[in-house]
């Protein structure tokens, strides 16, 4: 199962509605994941298959080996995130 | 009868307890599994007990320096941070803030009702903002009209609720134009953003029939860049927090002077002492906030499944960091000129010799001056974007010594930071402060959600 991490500065709410966003994306796609919600600071300790957070908490996060980091503008829009997920997973038909 | 009448009291006297049959009601109307439901309210429960040890904690921290500050100067220091205030309404009147879930409970549902059946179509998820602005009404509505039991339940619900409507209607006026209709922003900080619209409209000479909107471009990204160290600096909150907080509860020490400091530090050096208030201050909102954070994470998967069901299509109300990446430099820049304001109000404060001094809690600051920013930058500039968050700095300070004097959490050494308390609810304080009755209060609170309906209603025809 894929292991999902969705990160924000505080790790409570706005990752948290992403997470959610993200969950439905998922789902859609028809791939199972285990998704969680996390702060910046802790996520240095976690690694996830992806990562999904905003531009610039991913510079700080910074590109890791064997993780994919996604980047988004958008927090609630599962059509956005979903095409989003399927760019960097290379699910495009 | 009597042995269950006196179990339901106990019960309905612990939060912990409270907030265990909250989500239970949440998971069950989601008819999540057995093995899921038991997960969460066992979550729920060590949660909230997680938050009270971290109230604790953070009180232990700044206590001292605020009792320094009484003996030393016959000054009254107040912290001005959300999860301060709340731990010390916590410990002020634990009996009463075990109303505090079913508060928030009923003030989701009026929230939900007014949603689906009035013309303000917004609904409020930030559930670590709803536990800490229900608990305030609690001690509010207790402290200016003096109810408890069913009244004040009630009468906190409706307030909640009405808040959760207005101030997110209010800010998707503004937000709308740039973030869309997928979603707005739901805290207590919404005057930040309805602030920084005005002062951005003013200095961008904003016209409403030919409306501009700024955009960050290459020049912000490479301005950014520059200001890379600190934006990194600033997506820490804990490495933010025990910085800031040890220079702000530190220098309280240090101005109290070192038998002063030596005293409260008793067999502990008085230097390490000084140096370790920030980083313990730290160590106790890290505990309450991982403690909210098990809680909530149980609750707001439950309030938007019950939001979907019930009024589909409403824009859903959110925490302040979804807007930083619509305009990541100018989120600084305000929060620069949220921080500056923030002293230039202490400073005010100091000058005018104010016995009651509010000392930045950061946290606020932090957030709000990056909302300040974006909205101010959106409507004018960067320009607009460093004086929104200078005016917001300010007006935290100067008008929440207001809110924290007549509201009387002065008494308490905390209060809440945000915005809106330094605005809004100052000016809510000084009403109830006169009103008297609760239930005239209670009947205010529906005028002004009917006015609000009157002046917002067209932004949510599309």
């Amino acid at each position: 199962m894929l292991k999902v991490y969705t990160v924000c500065i505080n790790g409570m709410g706005s990752s948290l509605i992403l997470k959610m966003t993200v969950e439905k994306a998922f789902k859609e796609l028809g791939i199972e994941a285990d998704i969680r919600h996390i702060d910046a600071g802790q996520f240095k300790g976690c690694n996830p298959d992806v990562c999904i957070t905003t531009p610039t908490l991913a510079r700080t996060i910074g590109e890791r080996e064997g993780m994919i980091l996604i980047t988004t503008t958008n927090f609630t829009d599962v059509n956005i995130v979903k095409n989003k997920i399927k760019e960097a997973l290379n699910l495009n038909e | 009868m009597a042995a269950i009448a006196n179990v339901f009291k106990i019960v309905a006297g612990q939060i912990e307890l409270v907030m265990g049959i909250v989500v239970l009601i949440g998971l069950l109307l989601q008819k999540k599994k057995p093995i899921d439901v038991v997960m969460g309210v066992v979550k729920a429960v060590v949660g909230v007990m997680i938050l009270k040890q971290g109230s604790t904690l953070l009180q232990a921290a700044y206590t001292p320096v605020m009792e320094m500050l009484r003996n030393t100067f016959g000054i009254t220091g107040i912290i001005t941070e959300n999860y301060s205030g709340m731990a010390a309404i916590n410990t002020a009147i634990p009996e009463l803030v075990a109303a505090v879930p079913t508060v928030m409970l009923f003030g989701f549902l009026i929230n939900i009702l007014l949603a689906r059946f009035g013309p303000l179509k917004v609904v409020f998820l930030t559930a670590h903002t709803m536990l800490a602005f229900a608990t305030l009404t609690v001690w509010l509505v207790h402290w200016f009209f003096g109810v408890e039991g069913a009244q004040l339940l009630v009468v906190c619900s409706l307030f909640c609720g009405v808040f959760w409507t207005v101030m997110p209607a209010w800010t998707y006026r503004y937000s709308k134009a740039f973030a869309g209709n997928g979603f707005t922003l739901g805290h207590i900080s919404g005057m930040a953003a309805v602030i920084s619209s005005r002062i951005g409209m003013l200095l961008g000479h904003y016209d409403a029939k030919n409306p501009r909107l700024f955009e960050e471009g290459e020049e912000d990204e490479a301005a950014s860049g520059r200001f890379g160290s600190i934006t990194r600096l600033f997506n820490d909150s804990t490495v933010i927090t025990c910085l800031l907080m040890t220079v702000v509860l530190g220098g309280g020490c240090l101005l109290a002077g070192r038998e002063a400091i030596q005293a409260a530090a008793g067999s502990a050096n008085w230097v390490v002492f000084t140096i370790e208030l920030g980083a313990s201050f730290t160590v106790g909102i890290v505990v309450l906030l991982s403690g909210v954070r098990m809680m909530i994470a149980e609750l707001v998967p439950a309030f938007k499944g019950i939001s979907d069901k019930l009024v589909p299509g409403a824009v859903p109300s959110v925490d302040m960091p979804v807007f930083f990446p619509l305009a990541p430099f100018a989120s600084v820049l305000g929060f620069l000129g949220a921080f500056l304001g923030e002293f230039v109000g202490f400073f005010i404060l100091l000058a005018v010799g104010s016995g009651t001094l509010m000392i930045p809690g950061i946290i606020a600051t932090f957030f709000d001056g990056g909302i300040a920013g974006v909205f101010g930058f959106k409507y004018g500039g960067r320009k607009a974007a460093f004086i929104s968050g200078l005016v917001v700095g300010i007006v935290q300070i100067l008008g929440g010594v207001i809110f924290t004097t007549l509201s009387g959490l002065d008494t308490l050494g905390a209060t809440y930071g945000n915005t809106d308390f330094g605005t809004s609810m100052a000016l809510l304080a000084a009403v109830m402060n006169v009103l008297g009755n609760v239930w005239v209060f209670g009947a205010l609170l529906a005028a002004i959600y009917l006015v609000a309906c009157l002046f917002l209603k067209k932004y949510f025809k599309e």
